[in-house]
């Protein structure tokens, strides 16, 4: 069996409110294959955006142990795990959380100059001319629809070359046919760049196209569905 | 590091412009400026001055002697130096029409000026005096005093003197010192003619000198030297060109310094306004902060990105701020130039202009690190949940690395101020103060917004509102309260300040004292004198006391030219001085060490003298003073110290002799002449008439001279007053301005839920009002501390304290925070509701 590019081992996260500790996530464990689509789905406040961050380094978790591509995110600094994140991990928000102040070039190459890559504006150009954008390369955040804001998501997403992607509602804040044609555009990447994709949704048909269905329930998983 | 993508991408998000920077540059640019600006101009004054040293001094040289002339082998000396124009000035009275007036007269010869022009009114080109011994020139201001126009003819001492012309620009003005009345300039022959210079009349002469070919002050100076070694007893007084215009320098200087520190204070009271605005920038930003931090960005980069941009901004500010400086003597001089009494050289002074600069960036690397360093404790996680204004997701804990890198920056600045300062001692007292005021309003702020939120909740909900506002997250009321009570503090120590110069030039003349002095009445003609003027109408007393003229020619055996005095001492080294003898300790002293001699005392010569004077070169009660009167030399112990009331306006010296050491000597007196009722101008008009050698100086008009020197310095005081106050109020329209939004959302939803506007106004106004009047508080107990300080300790005027200064100020204070609070919660009521309930 390869070895998983994504693995939660007996994940727990509780979070100090001023209520008193919240148990957020209990006893997560699973594992993601390097190309693999997951959906994650269930209802509102059951710990699915949480889970996405623990897996993204946001949230340290209370106890066990996450792997992402091989390296173990528990006792890494902030600055090790913003590392592992720009080299590995791309996110995608259902609000797009684009820098306002930023064109859309600038939005992409950004992290990728930060990075050191050479050639940054010439591969950020070449990311947004791949998801359509090649004529709205300067335009700002505030000047774009919000199905173009979110492919240039996409594209900072795919950039930096991340193995895998998060994304948390994608589509949430974008009309049917918008939505769908970002969402053949998360799964084409998949089919290009080989790239891990953790989908949270509520739209569950949406979910059914990935290759597996998590639902979280009161922050445990529950049975994986087709 | 990535220095060079720090400055790509905090300039790209400064491509779409300033937006939300104003406060910040404002505070910056304001404080900057007029740092940059006071030093600029002083630099520029104190280098006109040095540019036109020959002009002002009328020479590369100047000898000059109290008294008397140079004899003939120093004017031998002198003369072999270059081309040489003789001056004698004195104080005389002027008589036409019946009427009398004080003036000062300056005789000349033909070669006057040697430098320089002296224009006469209606005439462009450069004038000579009439040589002759008939004819004067006078300030138009003559004229309207005695009623006379030119051609007209008026008398000074025993001469018949015809107004030739009047004086349109006369080059050597300033390096005359205190001028208490119109010039007249005439001949020597013409001054001989008055009969005014009699052995004992307080004359000035001075010998000017163009050098030939070599005129540099390096040369000039070493000319001086050589002249004090050739003639080490002459008593004279030598000045190169720089100075020329020492008193004006040193007045200049001193003004320029005590802005400066009100400069500084404002660029500190802005401080929190930085803070706040960068505290407000941070807000903003964080999203794009918490963005970056998602895809990948170490904390390292987000600040050093987003510090990048802040310094790009004060960059700017600085720069304004330094042209500002750099075009002010320009300004100034164009402006204002034909009305101004110094010179001011227009070129531009970097000196000020990098001090100011350094300060500026100093003091906003001091108060923007621990607002920026707040970007450390926003999370990319934030962007999954909601943020709240000011919560940073984590709580707010004191990052005590910045914290110390904020204090060294402090610190830095704060050694940068002291190490410019002549006087180091006060500034550092002064910084200090403000350092104190900060802390303890800060403290102050922190306390009292700590208590509201454990007291008990008042049950009356417009009020529970109001207290509520003060600690909710992301209010500015500490920065608002630390901005607005240091600004008021300094407002009410200026106020203050102003209130006891103001009163001291009301009630500057006490009760019993004279109402003139007039100063060289001849031994032989002082019995004659009291006689005559005590029967002129109002006249109740008239006191004199000897008076003769000397110069400390060594103090405790070493040579005066060698010794080091403290600055306020100086002067008494400087040439001649008047000294007098007494039996009995006079009128308005007090004796603080030594003993006084007894009234039949016939031993060796004693002296007293006044005891910061005797401090300053370094004399102690039973040391040695060797002074030189009248050509000999007498060397004297010193029996004790005076301090002395100069504000009692008694006759007072401060060297006051044993009676035995000089009544023998040749001297004439000062008298004093006390009134009560009569009319001043028909003694003065008598006394003119009668005795036409005497001087008489109105205490009246003298102090109107010295006042209008005082009301300057209010200007001054006021201005800098106007800047701090203006600083003060830019702070908290920031503060209120950044936190605009909020209250815009917090307006829309109790709209929603069924607050009336009236409800929510009278909500602010109990807000805005309580802030208002915590600073008011401060502001009026730091204040009233600090105007104290000042007067007793710099300007040693009796401190005023005014309860309608006070209470102006908690009213001003009231009505600004109010009055802003409401301008901006006028607009938060306003906003459409819609753009804040919509989802986006």
């Amino acid at each position: 069996m390869p070895k998983p590019l994504l693995s939660l081992t007996h994940v727990d996260l509780s979070l100090l409110s001023r209520a008193g500790s919240v148990h957020i996530l209990k006893d997560v464990s699973m594992s993601v294959a390097a190309g693999e689509t997951i959906g994650i789905v269930g209802p509102s406040g059951s710990g699915k955006t949480s889970l996405l961050m623990v897996i993204a380094g946001l949230e340290p978790v209370t106890s066990g142990e996450i792997f992402v591509d091989g390296e173990a995110l528990h006792g890494k600094s902030e600055d090790a795990l913003a590392t592992l994140r720009r080299n590995s991990i791309g996110i995608i928000f259902q609000s797009f959380h684009l820098i306002p102040t930023l064109s859309a070039l600038d939005n992409v190459a950004l992290p990728l100059e930060f990075r050191g890559i050479p050639n940054a504006v010439a591969l950020a150009r070449e990311k947004l001319t791949n998801v359509g954008l090649a004529h709205r390369l300067d335009h700002y955040p505030g000047q774009m629809s919000g199905g173009e804001q979110q492919r240039v998501a996409i594209a900072r997403a795919l950039a930096s070359g991340a193995k895998v992607i998060l994304a948390d509602e994608p589509t949430g804040n974008l009309d049917q046919e918008t939505g769908k044609h970002i969402m053949d555009m998360l799964f084409d990447v998949r089919e290009t760049h080989g790239t891990s994709l953790l989908l949270v949704t509520h739209d569950r048909s949406l979910a059914k196209r990935c290759d597996r269905v998590i639902e979280v329930r009161d922050g445990k998983l529950s049975d994986q569905m087709r | 590091m990535n220095f060079r993508l720090w400055l790509i991408y905090a300039l790209r998000n400064l491509r779409s412009g300033l937006q939300g920077f104003w406060i910040l540059l404002t505070c910056l640019t304001l404080g900057v400026s007029a740092i940059a600006i006071i030093g600029s101009l002083a630099a520029s004054i104190d280098r006109g001055l040095a540019e036109q040293g020959q002009p002002l001094l009328g020479g590369d040289l100047e000898f000059s002697m109290i008294q008397h002339e140079l004899d003939a082998d120093q004017k031998a000396y002198v003369q072999a130096l270059g081309t040489v124009s003789e001056v004698t000035t004195l104080r005389a009275m002027a008589n036409a029409n019946g009427k009398a007036t004080l003036v000062e007269i300056k005789a000349v010869d033909q070669a006057y000026p040697l430098y320089g022009s002296l224009l006469i009114d209606g005439e462009t080109a450069s004038a000579q005096v009439p040589d002759d011994s008939q004819s004067v020139l006078v300030d138009p201001l003559l004229l309207g005093r005695l009623g006379i126009k030119t051609g007209d003819t008026l008398k000074i001492g025993s001469a018949p003197l015809r107004v030739a012309g009047l004086i349109a620009a006369e080059p050597d003005r300033i390096s005359d010192g205190l001028v208490l009345g119109p010039r007249l300039l005439m001949s020597h022959a013409a001054l001989k003619a008055t009969g005014l210079v009699q052995p004992g009349s307080l004359t000035t002469h001075r010998y000017r000198v163009k050098l030939p070919g070599e005129t540099d002050l390096k040369a000039a100076k070493n000319l001086i030297k050589a002249a004090q070694e050739k003639f080490p007893k002459a008593g004279w007084r030598i000045r190169a060109r720089d100075g020329a215009a020492s008193g004006a320098e040193r007045f200049v200087e001193r003004l320029g310094y005590f802005m400066t520190l009100v400069g500084i204070s404002a660029l500190v009271i802005g401080g929190a306004g930085i803070a706040n605005a960068i505290s407000a920038f941070v807000d903003r930003r964080r999203k794009s902060i918490a963005i970056l931090k998602c895809l990948g960005l170490q904390n390292r980069d987000v600040l050093g990105l987003y510090m990048t941009e802040v310094v790009l901004v004060g960059f700017v500010g600085i720069v304004v701020a330094m042209l500002l400086g750099a075009l002010a003597p320009l300004l100034l001089k164009s402006l204002f130039g034909h009305i101004l009494p110094l010179p001011v050289s227009t070129g531009v002074n970097f000196g000020p202009l990098v001090f100011a600069a350094a300060l500026g960036l100093l003091i906003l690397g001091s108060f923007a690190l621990l607002p920026l360093a707040r970007i450390d404790r926003i999370r990319g996680a934030d962007l999954f949940r909601g943020f709240v204004a000011g919560d940073t997701g984590r709580g707010w804990t004191m990052n005590w690395g910045w914290f110390g890198l904020s204090l060294t920056l402090l610190a830095l600045a704060a050694g940068l101020v002291i190490a410019n300062a002549d006087n180091r001692q006060v500034t550092a007292m002064y910084l200090g103060g403000l350092a104190g005021s900060f802390a303890l309003l800060g403290a102050l702020a922190f306390l009292l917004i700590k208590l509201v939120t454990i007291l008990p909740r008042p049950r009356q909900l417009l009020l529970r509102q109001a207290l509520g506002a003060l600690h909710k997250p992301g209010s500015a009321s500490f920065s608002v309260i630390l901005a607005l009570g240091l600004g008021l503090s300094l407002f009410v120590t200026l106020a203050l300040t102003d209130e006891t110069i103001s009163r001291e030039l009301r009630s500057g003349i006490p009760e019993k004292a004279p109402a003139f002095f007039v100063v060289v009445v001849r031994n032989q003609e002082l019995p004659a004198f009291k006689d005559k003027v005590g029967d002129m109408a109002g006249v109740t007393a008239i006191g004199n006391a000897p008076m003769l003229q000397g110069r400390i020619t060594r103090v405790k055996g070493i040579e005066a030219e060698k010794i080091t005095p403290k600055p306020e001492a100086a002067w008494a080294l400087r040439g001649d001085r008047g000294l007098t003898y007494a039996a009995e300790l006079p009128k308005g002293s007090e004796l603080v060490a030594g003993s006084w001699w007894p009234a039949d005392y016939a031993g060796p010569p004693l002296v007293s003298m006044v005891d910061e004077i005797a401090d300053g070169i370094g004399l102690k009660v039973g040391d040695k003073l060797t002074v030189s009167v009248l050509g000999r030399e007498i060397e004297a112990e010193l029996a004790s110290l005076r301090r002395v009331n100069w504000r009692s306006m008694g006759i007072n010296f401060v060297m006051v002799f044993s009676p035995n050491t000089l009544r023998s000597a040749p001297h004439a007196h000062v008298v004093t002449i006390e009134m009560n009722g009569g009319d001043e101008a028909q003694v003065v008009n008598g006394i003119a008439a009668e005795f036409p050698s005497v001087t008489v100086v109105r205490v009246k008009d003298a102090l109107a001279t010295v006042s209008d020197l005082l009301a300057k310095m209010l200007v001054a005081v006021r201005s800098a007053n106007g800047l701090t106050l203006l600083t003060g109020v830019l702070v908290l329209a920031g503060a209120l301005a950044s936190g605009l939004s909020l209250r815009s959302y917090e307006s829309v939803v109790l709209k929603t839920y069924g607050a009336s506007r009236r409800q929510l106004l009278i909500a602010f106004v109990l807000e805005y009002g309580f802030i208002g009047l915590v600073s008011a508080l401060f502001g009026v107990m730091t204040g009233t501390l600090g105007a104290w300080y000042l007067a007793s300790y710099l300007l040693e005027m009796p401190f005023v304290f005014s309860a309608t200064t006070a209470l102006l100020t908690a009213v001003l204070a009231m009505l600004l925070t109010v009055t802003a609070g409401l301008l901006v919660t006028w607009r938060a009521l306003s906003a459409k509701p819609a753009a804040y309930l919509r989802d986006p």
